[in-house]
């Protein structure tokens, strides 16, 4: 079954202008009481355009909606094409801003940031949660630019003021084994997005096409503009830390990581383990043994910013090295164990904040994949 | 998700193409109007080419709230109201899709502040938000996968945002959204 954005929708209670009525809307939604959840309502079968996934989104000047609908995730030589539109609902107002960067386009935290690239149509990004990364839009080297509609002006024709309008973007290529990715695009994440072969036909001679008129035309030649593809493509990481076992699993572009934080494992400045430290290990070993794990495991331990560089590299090697030996006692000889230390390198949150130091003091167990 | 679905993606394919063949208006087909030889996984007759706008964009609505919460008081949040419109699971990830207000300009859900972001907690785990990691070499280098598209005001809310979380177990009806910022808030999965 999919599930997609459509499921936070729910028929007769559309809202017609929100930038008109922002206060009264804003203070009517507060007042009203928890709801319980709508049914998902189904995507529609469109002759000749597949849709894939929408969102109602709004935009940030005016407060306007609009619906975002992604029609393509689709391999080519070297990248994806990413094929979306944009339209007005019946009510919106005939000046209601259409400009497609108004609408969440990733101007501060988007995954853009490796390649400088800037706008709505640079913001776009496919997540491949299961192996670890996330892929944006192949950087150009036209400086802070990218391939993609450029300054989409979503404007449907004068006499179709509802029309969605469609736009593109290329995005860096997915692995030949990822079949579904979720799609991040104007500051929406639309999960379970097939991922299909081929440029959608057939092709309009408009660059930013009516839906149902036919596709943009995609430069695909301009690929040899991409410079320093490999900075559109990032890792990610996905934890789930159990309760009650301070042993928290995250999926990773490495493969599987255990991490235990350095507090349950050691007291302050030490290396050596104590016994509060055994049901750490014993539910690292649970996991490590019920993930079916054979070959080579390494250890890393690695420290906050505080203090010496050298001296953190120093603790960070000896406390891998302690929870190597308790783990080899305890897992089956088929398995190697390598220890390593990192010191206060990695960081995986703000050494400026006191929480932000504990998740920095820790320990992985990397899995094999 | 990988290789496992891909059983599933040639069904859609195959759907598809049948629907694409057989719903030809007029019978007859259309041919490109630009013969630039690229693949395609349609059928070999096209549909009609005309306005769809209407048919795609059928029955989408408005975001109706379906939980809310405060911030907590003395947090960086406090006064802030989150109002939650969803949270959607799939096989591969789960999606809060909410709106924020304010007190004035100031608070909003910073990306590069994943561990004070609201975690998803069922009987057994956590879930903090997916992050990706911006820039290896800074401070503070791993970011929220979501975009926070503007500041939120004083009794306004906010457009639509997503953050993403990782897939909850199957036939989880109901989380506690909790951490430092909102105060505890009980939310139906879908």
């Amino acid at each position: 079954m999919r599930i997609t954005q459509d499921v936070r929708y729910r028929k007769g209670e559309f809202v017609k202008n929100l930038r008109v009525a922002a206060g009264a809307l804003a203070t009517a939604v507060l007042l009203m009481p928890a709801a319980a959840v709508a049914a998902p309502a189904p995507l529609p079968t469109v002759e000749g355009v597949p849709v894939l996934a929408r969102a109602w989104i709004s935009n940030t000047r005016d407060g306007g909606s609009a619906v975002l609908t992604v029609h393509g995730v689709r391999r080519i030589e070297g990248a994806t094409v990413v094929y979306f539109s944009m339209g007005l609902p019946k009510g919106a107002p005939a000046d209601a801003n259409r400009l497609f960067s108004y609408y969440g386009g990733g101007f501060w935290n988007t995954l853009t940031v490796g390649n400088s690239a800037s706008g709505a149509e640079c913001a776009v990004s496919l997540l491949d949660i299961a192996g670890g990364k996330a892929y944006s839009t192949l950087p150009i080297s036209d400086a802070n630019s990218c391939l993609g509609t450029k300054g989409i002006d979503f404007s449907p024709p004068a006499d179709k003021p509802n029309a969605a309008v469609v736009g593109w973007s290329i995005v860096a290529p997915l692995p030949k084994d990822v079949t579904t990715v979720d799609v991040f695009i104007s500051s929406q994440v639309l999960p379970d997005v097939p991922v299909e072969d081929g440029l959608l036909e057939p092709v309009s001679q408009d660059p930013v096409p009516v839906v149902g008129t036919g596709w943009p035309k995609i430069p695909t030649a301009r690929l040899s503009e991409v410079v320093d593809a490999d900075k559109a493509v990032f890792p990610l990481m996905s934890r789930v830390q159990p309760i009650d076992v301070p042993v928290a699993e995250a999926q990773t572009s490495e493969g599987v990581q255990l991490e235990i934080p350095a507090s349950v494992l050691f007291e302050f400045d030490r290396s050596d383990l104590p016994p509060a430290a055994g049901e750490a290990i014993d539910a690292a070993v649970a996991k490590i043994t019920a993930a079916g794990t054979s070959g080579a495991i390494t250890v890393t331990g690695y420290t906050d910013s505080t203090g010496d560089d050298a001296y953190n590299q120093a603790l960070s090697e000896r406390r891998a090295q302690s929870v190597l030996a308790a783990l080899q006692a305890k897992l089956p000889g088929t398995i190697t164990l390598t220890a390593e230390g990192k010191g206060e390198a990695d960081p995986i949150a703000d050494n400026g904040t006191d929480d932000g130091r504990a998740l920095n003091r820790r320990v992985t167990i990397t899995l094999p994949k | 998700m990988r290789l496992n679905r891909a059983a599933w993606g040639l069904t859609v394919a195959a759907a598809a193409g049948l629907l694409l063949a057989g719903c030809n208006e007029g019978g007859g087909t259309t041919p490109s109007p630009d013969a630039s030889g690229t693949s395609s996984s349609t059928a070999s007759r096209s549909p009609a080419l005309k306005d769809r706008s209407a048919e795609v964009m059928a029955g989408m609505t408005a975001p109706t709230e379906v939980a809310r919460t405060k911030g907590k008081a003395a947090s960086e949040l406090d006064g802030a109201t989150l109002v939650i419109y969803s949270l959607t699971r799939t096989d591969t990830s789960t999606v809060l899709t909410f709106a924020l207000t304010g007190p004035g300009s100031g608070p909003r859900l910073a990306p590069g502040h994943w561990p004070r972001f609201p975690v998803l907690k069922t009987d057994k785990d956590t879930y903090p938000p997916v992050t990706w990691l911006k820039e290896p070499t800074a401070e503070d280098p791993w970011y929220v996968v979501h975009n926070p598209m503007m500041w939120p005001k004083a009794d306004v809310l906010t457009p639509p945002q997503t953050v993403l979380y990782p897939s909850l177990p199957a036939g989880t009806t109901s989380i506690t959204l909790t951490g430092t910022w909102f105060e505890d808030v009980t939310v139906a999965v879908s």
